[in-house]
């Protein structure tokens, strides 16, 4: 029977091709995220192995708040002379570290949404000397920088270049005085580096101290004088062996990316969920086409087991195949994953690729169950073949009178979608992670649930669909129509998969253009000043001297700078959000949305007061007069009196409010976020803009923007992301419309007669290609359709929560329509394969009765 | 005047040694109104034959001339267009397409030449098969023998030079023959229509009104028509 199983795979060489396809692109999906993942995790490790080498002992401040990409805070000078004189020590220096700005050779900043710009000391002592000078040599003067070899290459500077860099001192000029490797890697993990000398490196950063300590024991046990110095410092500052805080730092940086492994393995669940409904559908049609093979078999003696076990046989041996090529596959698709984040600004610099035995596992493991999961059915239903079938002339059966079943079973399956679904966004779930996959999982649940009544939705759509095509191109589009209605299981599961892919894309664009409304709607309502003064990446802080410069442009009236800060409220674990606000000026560039209180408020806090979002309060059951209790992220306890409530819209501003005075003192938060001008009556917003950014020629990382350029900019972030997402999501369509050709062409075969019977009657070729197109068409709207009304629903569902925070749900009418036509298109693509073939039929050979 | 002609027609399939003539040197003349029955055992080309002369099919040599068009010179739009316009066909099975009504069905050939149809012609046909009130029914909800007719009714809706039918009575009962039969022949009767009819059974090649019987590729009989029993009497003689 194996044998029987696997001669029949070889003789539907095409067909097993195209069903393995899908597998294939699942697989090689998984695999190539989790050797993307791995490489990333594999390279930093060694990044900061390389970077602790000759460093016995690593001494930082403790980060009393702890988040992504935090960094610990400067520590005084003076720490460095305790160390010296801590037993064992041999030697100690102490570095700098900062995010900064590199200008090009042009003189434009450059920006990225990934890793940023880092601002190094390099260490005069040869034993921490970690950077390997392929050209030139280390900065030894305050006009002399080195630079790593990816930023030179790309950037193209050469030793004795100049090149503009700033902190939060203001720009200046330096020569390139090398170009370095760090561990044979050409950068920090696609962060750009900028080495200094230590006293020119802590001007420009403005560190006042050490932000680490280096020390070489010089033979003795690290161990040893590791808690000889933790002794001498006390709990405010983290001690470390060179090894410890290279894992730790490769740690820390693995967990802060695991969103993307995270997000990329949803995006690749994505593409095998849809492949599985791929497998499920070429296995069903095949078993329906052989059900006289398998009514032979059953004639000659074999058993229900024996007919199962033979179709599982061959499922497995596709599933099998498939997987493995999916492995290799995804081996090509790692660097390619790269290369699509790097083209949405995610640089990370990562080369090579990591391959573990775990990553191969996993990813034959998920072929094959996808695989076989997906083929069962179809599998049990060949074992339903009555033996006396051989003996019957062939009859496809059409859709058996399951209409009430299905009904029934879609609504509950519905029901539980949204049970979960709410669930998941309203349960109150403390962790973000399980609630994200129980609204995953409901959304699955839903997606399921239209796919087995997607067989009753047929016929109305497809008359509806069609109805253009018969029009246009008359019987050919009767006949698509009705070929199309024909197998309505079959054509339901085939635009049931492009409706998964199309259901994810539309939720995200609707989400993406409601974002946008808020944010527009937010920044038109709340926003009084002209300009907002920012960093152009849009997210790094600005130097505080950047405010006294924009104060001084005439016609703006009043300054306000915004610091930001994270704390931890109470004992909770996770971090609160905290803005600094100056009193005096924020109520002339901003109007909160009052809940308790009124803008004067703002301007008689006190450095002891704060004002709160009402559901932040709400949550923690704090009101008016309550004392908030924080912990700082420079270890200090600090409490507010809450004298306000207000509702946060769209994110523009933090969940907690503190004078700026607070969150220097209490918060060490030295840098300014953004800061907004507001504009003297009778003013130009755009002739402001430009003379404040004349006057920043300065702090070239600093922009002023008028409040349009200011919603622009936010909307074009989320136009950048979107991207990325789309082209996650492509993947999926595209296993999509590999089962519409799939399905088309099992179709065109399984109707060769009646093709060659309509060729013999007079149908050109051309009129059966545009038959098998239109088909193709009708089914790929089918997909569409359901794609957008789901998606609609998971986007208006999903979207509740965030409706009083200011979110403003928009149909992007015209987007919608745009992926209607393209899927359109799109079905007219798949078509070509199928359509050639059908119009290629032998005439002679379908009319001849065998 | 001779409807469809053929002049030393042969097909050969193979090469060399194991070649198969199935068409050893045919030279054949239907002239218009005649009903033809071509008989022979298995294998004796009758089939070949007909797709030859229906143009489904390319000669090794010899030449086909079907209403004064030869064949050879046809490329596949124009087989298409000759076998649309100007030929009608029966076959055995898969006759009607499956998703379209009996009505859809028998304008088939018109609609897909975008013609219009002659409306007279049309309830002419549909009363002469007496499938009035099944025009709206779709092929799996008619008998085998109404399937048939309608066939009968399409292959002749665009008037065709020549109806061509192979077996087309093989799927049949006996009383479903009948009619089938009875609607060939009053197809050359009353609408003076050419219809060349491959078969292997007497009884149906009893009604035609010439006989031609193949054997290893060549013509071993042509003659006038003969009833059932006089046509197994010529079989058995010839095979």
């Amino acid at each position: 029977m194996t044998k029987v199983a696997l001669r029949g795979l070889l003789t539907r060489k095409l067909r097993s091709l195209l069903t393995g396809f899908a597998v294939v692109i699942g697989v090689a999906f998984v695999v190539g995220t989790l050797v993307f993942t791995d490489t990333i995790d594999e390279s930093f490790k060694n990044l900061f192995e390389r970077t602790q080498q000759g460093v016995d002992v690593s001494i930082e401040r403790q980060q009393a708040v702890k988040s992504d990409f935090s960094v610990p805070p400067t520590m005084p000078a003076s720490v460095l002379d305790e160390v010296k004189a801590t037993p064992g020590v041999a030697v100690a220096e102490g570095g700098v570290s900062s995010d900064g700005t590199l200008l090009d050779k042009k003189g434009k900043v450059i920006v990225s949404n990934g890793p940023p710009t880092l601002l190094i000391s390099e260490n005069e002592e040869k034993v921490f000397q970690n950077l390997d000078y392929e050209d030139g040599s280390r900065p030894t003067t305050a006009d002399q920088v080195a630079l790593d070899r990816g930023t030179a290459k790309k950037f193209d500077f050469k030793v004795g270049d100049k090149v503009t860099v700033s902190g939060r001192a203001p720009a200046k000029q330096y020569t390139v005085s090398g170009i370095a490797t760090i561990g044979g890697q050409d950068n920090l993990g696609g962060a750009r580096m900028v080495a200094m000398t230590l006293p020119e490196a802590q001007r420009m950063t403005g560190h006042d101290g050490y932000d680490s300590i280096s020390v070489s024991t010089g033979g003795a046990d690290p161990d040893t004088v590791k808690s000889a110095i933790t002794q001498k410092l006390g709990r405010d500052y983290l001690v470390r062996t060179g090894k410890e805080a290279a894992e730790q730092q490769a740690q820390d940086l693995s967990d802060a990316l695991g969103f993307l492994r995270v997000a990329l393995l949803i995006f690749a669940g994505v593409a095998l969920l849809v492949g599985g409904f791929l497998i499920f559908n070429t296995f069903t049609v095949t078993v329906a086409q052989r059900t006289k093979e398998f009514a032979l078999l059953r004639v000659l003696g074999a058993s229900r087991g024996q007919v199962l076990r033979s179709v599982l046989v061959e499922t497995f041996a596709v599933g099998l195949i498939a997987s493995i090529i999916g492995v290799l596959v995804g081996l090509v698709v790692a660097p390619a994953l790269a290369a699509l984040l790097r083209a949405g600004g995610i640089d990370l610099g990562t080369t090579g690729i990591v391959v573990s035995p775990a990553t191969v596992i996993i990813g034959l493991a998920i072929g094959l169950v996808a695989t076989m999961v997906s083929g069962f059915v179809p599998a049990l239903r060949a074992t339903r073949v009555e033996p006396v079938t051989a003996m019957r002339d062939a009859v496809t059966p059409g859709l058996k009178h399951m209409g009430t079943i299905r009904v029934v079973g879609s609504g509950l399956l519905i029901a539980l979608g949204l049970v979960v679904l709410f669930y998941g966004l309203f349960g109150g779930i403390d962790s973000d992670g399980t609630a994200a996959s129980l609204v995953g999982l409901g959304a699955v649940l839903m997606m399921f649930a239209f796919a087995f009544l997607a067989p009753l939705l047929v016929r109305p759509l497809a008359r509806v669909l069609g109805a253009p095509m018969v029009k246009l191109q008359g019987l050919t589009g009767v006949l698509a129509r009705e070929n199309a209605i024909r197998q309505p299981q079959r054509t339901a599961v085939t635009a049931a998969a492009l409706m998964i892919g199309l259901a994810l894309v539309v939720l995200v664009s609707v989400f993406a253009a409601g974002l946008k409304a808020s944010i527009t709607k937010t920044v038109d309502d709340q926003v009084k000043a002209a300009l907002v003064v920012q960093n152009q990446d849009g997210f790094s802080p600005i130097p505080a001297e950047v405010v006294t410069t924009v104060g001084k442009v005439p016609g703006v009236a009043d300054v306000s700078s915004m610091r930001f800060a994270i704390g931890l409220y109470k004992d909770e674990t996770e971090t609160t959000a905290v803005n600094g606000i100056d009193p005096k000026t924020f109520n002339s560039v901003l109007t909160l949305k009052w809940v308790d209180g009124d803008a004067s408020r703002i301007s008689a806090m006190t450095d002891t007061q704060t004002i709160v979002e009402s559901d932040w309060a709400a949550g923690r059951d704090l009101k008016i007069g309550d004392t908030a209790e924080f912990t700082t992220p420079a270890g200090k306890q600090a409490s507010y009196e809450i004298t306000g409530t207000f509702s946060s819209q769209a994110g523009l501003t933090a969940d907690v409010l503190l004078p700026n005075t607070s969150l220097e003192k209490d918060w060490e938060a030295k840098d300014i976020a953004y800061a907004m001008a507001a504009a003297a009556p009778g003013t130009d917003d755009d002739k402001l803009a430009k003379a404040a950014n004349t006057a920043l020629k300065g702090f070239p990382q600093s922009e002023a923007l008028t409040k349009d350029e200011f919603k622009d900019n936010a909307t074009s972030s989320i136009n950048g992301l979107l991207g990325l997402v789309y082209g996650l999501l492509l993947l999926s369509v595209i296993v999509a419309l590999l089962g519409i050709v799939n399905t088309l062409a099992l179709s065109v075969h399984e109707r060769t007669r009646e093709l060659g019977m309509l060729r013999a009657v007079g149908m050109s070729r051309r009129q059966v290609r545009r038959m098998v197109r239109a088909e193709s068409v009708i089914t790929a709207g089918i997909g569409a359709i359901l794609g957008i009304v789901l998606g609609v629903v998971f986007a208006l569902i999903i979207s509740r929560p965030l409706a009083e925070q200011g979110f403003v749900f928009t149909l992007p009418i015209g987007t919608l329509l745009l992926f209607f036509v393209l899927a359109a298109i799109a079905g007219v693509v798949a078509a070509i394969p199928p359509a050639r073939r059908a119009s290629k039929v032998d005439v002679l050979r379908a009319v001849t009765t065998e | 005047m001779n409807i469809v002609s053929t002049a030393d027609l042969r097909r050969t399939y193979g090469e060399g040694e194991t070649a198969v003539h199935a068409l050893a040197g045919v030279t054949l003349s239907f002239p218009a109104a005649q009903f033809t029955a071509i008989m022979g055992p298995s294998g004796s080309g009758k089939s070949t034959l007909m797709h030859l002369l229906a143009g489904l099919d390319k000669p090794s040599s010899g030449s086909v001339v079907v209403d004064g068009q030869e064949l050879a010179g046809l490329g596949d739009s124009g087989l298409t267009a000759l076998r649309r316009d100007r030929l009608g066909f029966v076959f055995q099975a898969f006759n009607l397409v499956p998703v379209l009504t009996a009505e859809e069905n028998i304008k088939l050939p018109l609609t897909l030449a975008g013609k219009q149809v002659d409306q007279a012609w049309f309830d002419k046909l549909v009363d002469t098969v007496g499938l009035r009130d099944r025009l709206t029914h779709r092929p799996s909800e008619l008998s085998g023998g109404q399937q048939q007719r309608v066939a009968v009714a399409r292959a002749l809706v665009h008037r065709p030079a020549v109806l061509f039918a192979d077996e087309p009575t093989g799927n049949l009962d006996s009383s479903s023959s009948e009619e089938v039969l009875g609607l060939l022949r009053q197809a050359v009767d009353e609408f003076d229509q050419t219809v060349i009819m491959v078969t292997h059974e007497a009884a149906a090649a009893s009604v035609a009104d010439r006989l031609v019987v193949l054997r290893d590729g060549v013509v071993v009989h042509d003659g006038a028509g003969q009833d059932a029993e006089g046509v197994l009497d010529l079989m058995k003689a010839v095979g």
